[in-house]
C-alpha cells in the first residue's frame, strides 16, 4: 500500500515559472512555495521549521506579475503562481527586553517602559494587512495604547511571530514581542486563577493518593486489564 | 448537485450523503471495540504490524530486537565524523549542563536545571534549527492533567496504561499522572493562556482513550502556547542558546561517563567540542524517517538523532516497535498531505464517516485502533475517497461541532484548523475534511529511570547522560494518549533539570574521548554491517529527482 | 437622539470618571452615544501635521468607522469627549475637505477601508449641548440648582483654534459659562480661559506646566473661585499637577478640577454617575 501522495503522480504535470531571489526555475503547478523551493533544489536551513503553519519560520514575501503590490505568506501553506517573484525574511534582528514576570504589573505603563516605540504607531495598518494568520493586528496595539490588556491578549493569541509585520512597520515596532509579554501579563494576573487545581496540588502534596497508587504500580497487567475495562467513562 | 468549490469534483457525491446521513448520526453512538475486536483490528491492519516493515537490529544494546526498517538503516549506521579530525584537546564550551534540542522537554529541562541552582551561563542548550522549532510547537488538542474533582491521578494512571496495552513502566506513569497539577500549576504563574471560563476554571474535555475529561487546551494552538512561553523565559533568564548548531556525536571521558558533545554549525561548516557534567538528551521523535512512506505531522528536524547518538554509548531502547500513527492526518488538499488534523475535532463531536456517509469506529477510541480502522475502511473495505494524487482517505464530520456545540465553536476553538483549512478553499464549518492517518509520534526510545537518567541494557544509568520527552521511552508504552506528549516533556524535562542539576554538584569529568565512535566503527565490520549509510540524519532531503542526479559537492 | 461617540485614549486610560460623567449625563438628556465598533487612536500631536498626508491616517481611519456606522445612528455626526481629539479629527477632516489631491492619495493608500467620502461631521460634545439640545432645554433637566457655586471654566486651547474649527470665540468663549449658568452656578471670570496648559510638556519639561497654570489658576484664586470645569483629560491633569507643582507660589491654595460632565450630573442629580471624592466635593460646596 503505497500511502504517499505526491503532486509528480498527477499526469502530465503542468510547470509553471517562479523567481527564487531573482533566478528562473521551472516547478510543478500545485506545489508549496517551500516543497518549489527544494524541488529546485534548495537544501533549506533558514526558511523552514515545521512545514504546517505553526512557527513562523518561513516568512516569504513576493509579487505577482504585473502587480506592483507586495504579497506576503508563509511558504508551506501557500501555493506557487505563475510568475511568482519571491523571497524569504528568515531572521527578524530584534532582541526581547529580559523581564522577569514576577514583577511586573499588568498595565500600559509596563509596556511602555520595555516598549516605548508602541506611541509611534501611526495606524497605517500595514501590520494588519500583511499577517499571514489574520491578526487584527494594529487594533491590538490601538488595544494595548488604551490599557487594555485582555482584549490585546485576544486579539493576538494566533500570532505565530513571523516577524512580517515589524519588518514592515515603518515605526519599526516588533509586534510580537510586545504581544507575548503583553498575553503573560493576561494569563498571569488578569484571567482568574483555577481553585480545583491548588486544591488538586494539596491533596496530592498531602498523599491522598499515595497508598492507592503505590498498590497500582505494583500491581502489574492482569490487574491493569481488569481495571481498565472497568473504567466508568464521563459523559460528553 | 451541491457544489463544494475547495474540493474535485468526483468527491461532490460523497460529501452529499455525508450531509444526508448527519441528522441520523447526530443522534447515533458507534459502539465501543471489544478488547478481542481489538486485537483482530490491530494485528490485521496496524503498520506496525506489517513484517514486511521490520527487521532485527544487528547491533548495539537492542540487537535483535525487531525495529521499523527506517529505525535500522539509521541505528546500523557510521557515525558523520571522524575521530581523526576532531581535536578534543581545544574544547569550545565548557558547561554544567548541555541540553540537545530546542522544544518542550529541552525549555522545561533547562529552566529547572536553572531554577535549580545552575546560573544560566553553566548552561547550553543546543539546537538544529530555531529555539522552539520542535513538535511541541505543532501540538494542538491538549494537555493531559486530573484537576477535576471527579477526576483523579488513579484514573489517569489507568488510562495511560491501559491506551500504552499495559507495557508502559509503572513508576513512569506514576510520576507523569502525579506530577500533571503542579505543570499546569507552574504554566498558571508564568501566564499561560488556557482555555478557562468566567470563574478560572479550565475548560477540559475529553481526548482519544480518556475516561475523564482533562484535556486542558489554548484553543488549537495548545503547543504553541507552552513553547512559546517557555522560549519567553529561556530568553529572559538568558540561558545560552546556539541555534542550527545540531550534536552530531555525544562525547565520553575515561571513566566511561557521557561527557558533551560534538556540535556542528549547519551554516558555518565548524564543529565545537563541547565539555558537560550533564548532557541532556531532548531531541524529539522521528517522524521525517517516513516510516512506510507514510506522511508525516513532524517538523522537519524530526530525524531522532539523540535516538542514534544515545545507543552508541550504550543506551537501550524500549517500545522502538511501536510507531504511533495519528488517525487523522490531511488527506487533501495535496499541499498539506499528512499535516495534523488535531483530536479534539473529535473531542469535540466530529465523527469518522465513510465514502457512503456511515460510521464506522467509535472517534475517540485509542490512536492505534482509529488508525487501524481508517486503513481498514480505506484499503480492506475499499469506503474511502481516493484523491487526485492516488492518496485514499475518509471524512471527519466538522460541521458536527457547529450543531452540537453552536455556531461558531470552530472559529473560536479550532482556529488553526479552520485557518489551514480556509487558505486552500475549504470551510471546514460547512464541508467535512478528508483524512487519513499520519506518521506521528515515537512511542518508544531511549529507556530512562524515574530521574531522567538513560539506562543501558542491564538496566543501569549511563553516568552523565539524562534524556526526556518524545526520544525517550517507557513513559507512554506502546500507545501514547493525546494529551500526555505534551504533558510527559512538562514533567520529564522538568525532572532530567534537577536531577542534571544535582548531578553536577558532585560531578567531575575525565580526559575526553570519541574511543566509543572507533568501537562503534570496529563493532560494525564485527556485524558484518556494510553500508555507506551515515547517522544521525540531521535534516531530510526532498530535494528535486532532477537535481540530486546532478549535485555534487565541490571545493572552492 | 443617536450619535456616534468616539471615546480616544486618554479617556480610556485616564479619564473613566469623565466618560462615566458624560455618558450618564448623556441619557440623561435623551442622548444615545454609540461607542464606535473599532477605532484607533487618533493621532494626537502626529496627527496635527499638515504637511504628512501619512499622517492624517489615523484620524481619518476613525472617520471612516463613523461613515461604515451611520446607519446605527441615522446620522453623520461623530461626537466626542477629549478636546486634543476633536482637534485632530475636525482639523484632518477639514483639511482634507480642502484638499482633494491629498484625500484621494490617502483612499488609496487605505486600500483595505472603503473611501473616506468627507461628509462626517465632527463636534465636541459640548458644542453637541449647545447645537442640538439648547441650554433652555438643559435648565429643565436641574434638580439640584448649584445654589451659586462659583465655577470658574477653563477651555484650554484645543476647542478654540484655529478658527477653521473652532466652536466659539477664541478671544472671548462664553458656551461654559452660559452652561454653567443654566445649572444654577455663578461663572468666575477666568482671563487666561484660553491659554495653553502646557499639553504634553507635562512628560518633558514640567516648567512648563507649572509656569502656564500658575498664570492660570492665580486669578481664579483671586476671583474665589470654588471649582475649574475642563472639558480634555490632559487639561484636568495638568491644572492639578500644575497646581501642585506651583504650590509654593499659590502658597499651598488650590482649587478642586473637575470635568464640565460631571457638574452636570451633580446639577441633575445623578449621584450614581459620580465618582464618591467629587460628589464630596460638590456636597461640602452646597452646605
Amino acid at each position: 500500500m503505497t500511502v504517499q501522495a505526491t503532486v509528480e503522480k498527477v499526469p502530465k504535470l503542468k510547470m509553471v515559472r517562479i523567481y527564487i531571489m531573482g533566478r528562473e526555475y521551472l516547478v510543478p503547478e500545485g506545489l508549496t512555495i517551500l516543497k518549489a523551493m527544494e524541488y529546485a533544489g534548495y537544501r533549506m536551513i533558514r526558511g523552514v521549521g515545521c512545514r504546517a503553519g505553526f512557527c513562523g519560520a518561513c516568512s516569504t514575501v513576493y509579487r505577482l506579475k504585473d502587480d506592483y503590490r507586495l504579497y506576503t505568506a508563509l511558504a508551506c501553506q501557500t501555493t506557487v503562481q505563475d510568475g511568482m517573484y519571491l523571497v524569504q525574511l528568515p531572521f527578524v534582528p530584534a532582541k526581547k527586553p529580559r523581564y522577569d514576570i514576577e514583577k511586573l504589573k499588568p498595565d500600559f505603563s509596563t509596556i511602555l517602559m520595555h516598549f516605548p516605540e508602541v506611541t509611534r504607531c501611526v495606524q497605517c495598518n500595514t501590520c494588519t494587512k500583511v499577517c499571514p494568520q489574520e491578526v487584527e493586528v494594529m487594533d491590538a496595539i490601538q488595544a494595548i495604547l488604551r490599557g487594555d490588556i485582555e482584549t490585546a491578549a485576544h486579539l493576538t493569541f494566533d500570532c505565530i511571530a513571523c516577524g512580517i509585520c515589524s519588518m514592515r512597520c515603518p515605526a519599526e515596532i516588533v509586534h510580537y514581542h510586545v504581544f507575548q509579554m503583553v498575553r503573560r501579563l493576561y494569563g498571569k494576573y488578569i484571567a482568574k486563577k483555577s481553585k480545583h487545581l491548588e486544591e488538586r496540588i494539596k491533596e496530592i502534596e498531602e498523599g491522598k493518593f499515595r497508598e492507592e497508587m503505590d498498590r497500582l504500580v505494583r500491581a502489574g497487567p492482569e490487574e491493569w486489564k481488569k481495571l481498565y475495562a472497568q473504567r466508568e467513562i464521563e459523559p460528553d | 448537485m451541491s457544489e463544494y468549490p475547495g474540493y474535485p469534483e468526483e468527491f461532490w457525491e460523497s460529501i452529499e450523503k455525508v450531509e444526508a446521513t448527519r441528522e441520523r448520526r447526530l443522534k447515533e453512538v458507534f459502539k465501543r471495540i471489544t478488547p478481542e475486536e481489538k486485537e483482530e483490528l490491530l494485528r490485521k491492519w496496524h503498520p506496525d504490524y506489517r513484517p514486511e516493515g521490520k527487521r532485527p537490529l544487528r547491533i548495539g544494546p537492542n540487537k535483535g530486537d525487531s525495529v521499523p526498517n527506517e529505525v535500522a538503516d539509521l541505528l546500523e549506521s557510521h557515525a558523520l565524523i571522524d575521530p581523526k579530525e576532531i581535536d578534543l584537546s581545544d574544547i569550545d564550551y565548557d558547561v554544567d549542563v548541555l541540553i540537545i534540542g530546542g522544544g518542550g522537554a529541552a525549555a522545561s529541562a533547562a529552566l529547572w536545571a536553572h531554577y535549580s541552582g545552575v546560573k544560566a551561563e553553566n548552561i547550553l542548550m543546543t539546537t538544529k534549527l530555531r529555539l522552539g522549532d520542535a513538535n511541541t510547537k505543532m501540538a494542538q488538542g491538549g494537555i493531559q492533567a486530573a484537576d477535576r474533582p471527579e477526576d483523579s491521578p488513579i484514573i489517569h494512571f489507568i488510562d495511560v496504561i491501559g491506551g500504552g496495552h499495559y507495557a508502559n513502566k509503572p513508576e513512569l506513569v506514576r510520576i507523569l499522572v502525579e506530577e500533571a497539577p503542579l505543570i499546569i500549576k507552574w504554566h498558571e504563574e508564568l501566564g499561560l493562556m488556557y482555555d478557562k471560563d468566567a470563574e478560572g476554571n479550565f475548560i477540559e474535555i475529553h481526548g482519544g482513550g480518556t475516561s475523564k475529561k482533562r484535556m486542558h487546551a489554548a484553543k488549537d494552538y495548545t503547543g504553541l502556547e507552552i513553547m512559546r512561553v517557555l522560549m519567553d523565559e529561556i530568553l529572559n533568564k538568558e540561558i545560552p542558546v546556539l541555534e542550527f548548531t545540531p550534536a552530531v556525536e555525544l562525547l565520553m571521558d575515561d571513566r566511561g561517563q557521557v561527557a558533551g558533545a560534538i556540535l556542528y554549525n549547519l551554516e558555518t561548516k565548524q564543529y565545537y567540542v563541547v565539555r558537560a557534567k550533564a548532557t541532556v538528551l531532548a531531541t524529539g521523535g522521528f517522524g521525517r524517517l517516513h516510516i512506510q512512506g507514510f506522511p508525516t505531522t513532524n517538523h522537519y528536524g524530526a530525524t531522532m538523532d539523540g535516538v542514534v547518538m544515545a545507543y552508541r554509548v550504550g543506551a537501550h531502547l524500549r517500545d522502538m516497535d511501536a510507531t504511533q500513527y495519528h488517525p487523522t492526518g490531511a488527506a487533501y488538499p495535496e499541499q498539506i498531505v499528512g499535516q495534523l488534523v488535531t483530536e479534539k475535532v473529535r473531542g469535540l463531536g466530529a465523527q469518522l464517516v465513510n465514502v457512503d456517509g456511515d460510521q464506522f469506529i467509535y472517534p475517540l477510541e485509542p490512536r492505534d485502533v482509529v488508525s487501524s480502522a481508517i486503513i481498514r475502511e480505506c484499503y480492506g473495505r475499499n469506503k474511502g475517497i481516493i484523491t487526485p494524487t492516488g492518496m485514499r482517505g475518509v471524512w471527519l464530520d466538522s460541521p458536527m461541532i457547529e450543531i452540537i456545540h453552536g455556531e461558531g465553536t470552530i472559529k473560536r476553538y479550532l482556529a488553526a484548523m479552520y485557518r489551514q483549512f480556509k487558505r486552500f478553499n475549504i470551510d471546514i464549518t460547512k464541508e467535512p475534511i478528508l483524512v487519513f492517518p499520519t506518521l506521528h509520534y515515537m512511542n518508544g526510545g531511549v529507556e530512562i529511570n524515574t530521574h531522567a537518567q538513560a539506562l543501558n541494557a542491564k538496566g543501569e544509568p549511563i553516568p552523565g547522560l539524562f534524556a526526556c520527552g518524545e526520544v525517550t521511552g517507557g513513559v507512554h508504552g506502546k500507545n501514547r494518549l493525546m494529551g500526555n506528549s505534551l504533558l510527559d516533556i512538562n514533567v520529564f524535562g522538568r525532572r532530567a533539570g534537577i536531577y542534571a542539576a544535582e548531578h553536577v554538584k558532585h560531578a567531575s569529568v575525565g580526559k575526553l574521548t570519541l574511543k566509543h565512535i572507533i568501537k562503534w566503527e570496529e563493532l560494525l565490520k564485527k556485524e558484518g554491517i556494510v553500508t555507506d549509510r551515515r547517522a544521525p540524519m540531521i535534516l531530510p532531503d526532498y530535494r528535486g529527482e532532477r537535481v540530486l542526479s546532478r549535485a555534487i559537492e565541490i571545493r572552492f | 437622539m443617536k450619535v456616534l461617540y468616539f471615546p480616544g485614549c486618554s479617556l480610556k486610560n485616564y479619564a473613566p470618571a469623565y466618560e462615566k460623567s458624560a455618558l450618564h449625563v448623556a441619557k440623561k438628556l435623551g442622548i444615545e452615544l454609540i461607542e464606535l465598533k473599532r477605532w484607533n487612536c487618533c493621532g494626537v500631536v502626529y496627527g496635527l501635521a499638515s504637511d504628512s498626508v501619512f499622517h492624517q491616517i489615523a484620524a481619518v481611519r476613525n472617520l471612516i468607522r463613523a461613515q461604515e456606522q451611520i446607519h446605527e445612528s441615522g446620522n453623520e455626526k461623530l461626537v466626542t469627549l477629549c478636546s486634543m481629539c476633536y482637534q485632530v479629527l475636525a482639523s484632518a477632516n477639514h483639511r482634507l475637505s480642502k484638499d482633494p489631491a491629498a484625500l484621494e492619495t490617502l483612499n488609496k493608500f487605505m486600500d483595505e477601508e472603503e473611501d473616506y467620502l468627507g461628509t462626517i461631521e465632527v463636534m465636541h460634545f459640548v458644542q453637541l449641548l449647545r447645537d442640538y439640545i439648547g441650554f433652555e432645554k438643559i435648565k429643565e433637566y436641574v434638580e439640584r440648582p448649584l445654589k451659586d457655586i462659583r465655577v470658574a471654566p477653563y477651555y484650554g486651547c484645543m476647542l478654540v483654534r484655529p478658527k477653521e474649527v473652532a466652536i466659539d470665540d477664541p478671544e472671548e468663549p462664553s458656551i461654559l459659562e452660559t452652561l454653567i449658568e443654566s445649572l444654577g452656578g455663578v461663572p468666575v471670570e477666568s482671563p487666561f480661559r484660553t491659554e495653553c496648559c502646557g499639553s504634553y510638556n507635562v512628560v518633558v519639561n514640567k516648567d512648563v506646566v507649572k509656569t502656564r497654570v500658575f498664570r492660570i489658576v492665580r486669578p481664579l484664586l483671586r476671583n474665589s473661585a470654588d471649582l475649574i470645569i475642563t472639558v480634555c483629560p490632559l487639561c484636568a491633569f495638568n491644572l492639578d499637577y500644575g497646581m501642585k507643582l506651583a504650590s509654593r507660589d499659590l502658597h499651598g491654595r488650590k482649587i478642586p478640577v473637575i470635568y464640565f460632565t460631571e457638574l452636570m450630573a451633580y446639577a441633575f442629580g445623578l449621584d450614581n454617575a459620580l465618582e464618591k471624592e467629587t460628589l464630596n466635593i460638590f456636597n461640602n460646596l452646597m452646605k
